[in-house]
């Protein structure tokens, strides 16, 4: 057998049934690599979708609260002008406040109408016990007859008054 | 990789972005939760535990028939200095309460500041002019003891009432301006709903009622404003107050014209 013949019987030499599946899996599993370039394109679009897909959820969240301006709908926080709870509550917070202003006004106001009265009053009270009078006094500072088994306290203008004599 | 990394940052950051501002969004337009004004506007005064009685010793020193005149003076002198002394210490203690509730109270603005500070420097001063009334009494008699009473007592009626007055419709007027705030919200709320729905269909009722709230608003923040002028003018202290009261009616006005709005809006939501 000459070399030729050996060289010609190489063309029916076939890789076993076995290995050739074997090898071809092996070889569909393996990762597919591409051009540079192309990879790169391919991570900055998968990047890109990632930042878009975020800038849409917020946008949708925006369009739901309806910061947007120019919405045709009334977003559902916009309700909350609505809510009688709140508007009842802020309402009587404001009650609160006048009946206070309303207090300090009248507390002024008889404050200094009840002094000089009062204060005269504690006066004449001081001048009858000082003389031994059995005489009802007339008045202590907060119009308590002297049967009263607890003096009303004086205020502060009160005892000065009464102080002066 | 770290180009990669680098877009899905700055996409990520503009994504928090637009959710942060949707988020600020949402927060300012729903009202804070409303602070229940402070019961402690008028400052209480202290109870000096001073009363008749205590004064009616004086009168007995002078009707006691077992003193002699110079025992009598002594005696009678000694309970005038405590009283007065006890009196003096008690409106002292009075001033330091305003003192403070004037420090606590919630100020907003240099104006308010400014006002805050003026109080608290008379406020100041009255504590000083205690003192000195007090330092006189170590060396006073009897009528140098009466003398000092009527020249405190004068005092109170012309310099230290107005102040008490001023000091207090202050602090009032400190605690309102939380309600003015949740009101300007609430207005701003109102007027972006009404005008929504103007948008879709005109209604005279709902304008009208809109326009109604906003006027009584627009007197109440006036008149606000004027209350404010006044305590920083030091104006008597019935006229701050007059117009403090004016500002909350109107407040209040406004609120009730607020229902009527939102009345009318439940009528054209979708049932």
């Amino acid at each position: 057998m000459n070399l030729s013949d050996i060289f010609k019987q190489f063309k029916n030499i076939v890789p076993d049934a076995g290995y050739t599946e074997k090898s071809r899996r092996a070889i569909l599993a393996s990762p597919q690599t591409m051009a540079i370039r192309e990879r790169g394109i391919m991570i900055f679009l998968r990047s890109l979708e990632t930042g878009v897909a975020l800038v849409l959820a917020g946008f949708f969240i925006l369009l739901a609260t309806g910061s947007l301006s120019g919405g045709k709908y009334l977003a559902p926080v916009q309700y909350s002008v609505i809510d009688p709870n709140g508007l009842h509550a802020e309402a009587q917070a404001i009650d609160i406040q006048i009946q206070l202003a309303n207090l300090d006004y009248s507390t002024v106001t008889s404050t200094s109408e009840s002094t000089t009265a009062t204060a005269t009053a504690a006066v004449r009270a001081l001048i009858i016990k000082g003389t031994g009078t059995a005489t009802t006094s007339t008045a202590t500072s907060t119009g308590a007859d002297a049967s009263s088994t607890a003096p009303a306290p004086l205020s502060v203008d009160q005892a000065l008054q009464a102080l002066t004599q | 990789m770290k180009f990669s990394g680098i877009i899905t940052v700055a996409g990520m950051c503009a994504g928090l972005l637009t959710v942060a501002f949707s988020a600020t969004a949402f927060a300012a337009v729903t009202p804070a939760p409303v602070a229940v004004a402070s019961a402690a506007t008028v400052v209480a005064l202290n109870d000096c535990g001073l009363t008749a009685d205590d004064v009616a010793q004086i009168g007995a020193i002078q009707s006691d028939p077992t003193l002699s005149a110079t025992e009598e003076i002594t005696k009678e002198l000694a309970v005038r200095k405590q009283l007065i002394g006890k009196t003096i210490s008690c409106a002292q203690a009075d001033v330091q309460s305003l003192q403070k509730a004037l420090a606590a109270a919630p100020v907003s603005g240099d104006a308010a500041a400014g006002i805050q500070t003026q109080l608290q420097g008379r406020l100041n001063d009255a504590a000083i002019f205690y003192t000195l009334e007090l330092g006189k009494l170590n060396d006073a008699g009897i009528s140098g003891s009466e003398s000092i009473a009527r020249d405190i007592l004068a005092w109170r009626a012309g310099t230290y009432a107005p102040l008490l007055g001023q000091v207090n419709n202050f602090i009032l007027w400190t605690g309102n301006q939380n309600l003015f705030s949740t009101a300007q919200t609430r207005m701003n709320q109102t007027q972006q709903a009404v005008s929504f729905f103007e948008s879709a269909s005109a209604n005279t009722d709902l304008q009208n009622a809109f326009d109604a709230a906003y006027s009584s608003f627009r007197t109440a923040k006036s008149t606000n404003a004027n209350a404010q002028a006044a305590l920083a003018q030091s104006l008597p202290s019935d006229q701050s107050l007059l117009l403090i009261k004016q500002s909350l009616d109107a407040l209040s006005d406004t609120y009730q014209k607020f229902f009527a709005v939102t009345d009318i809006i439940k009528t054209l939501l979708p049932q």
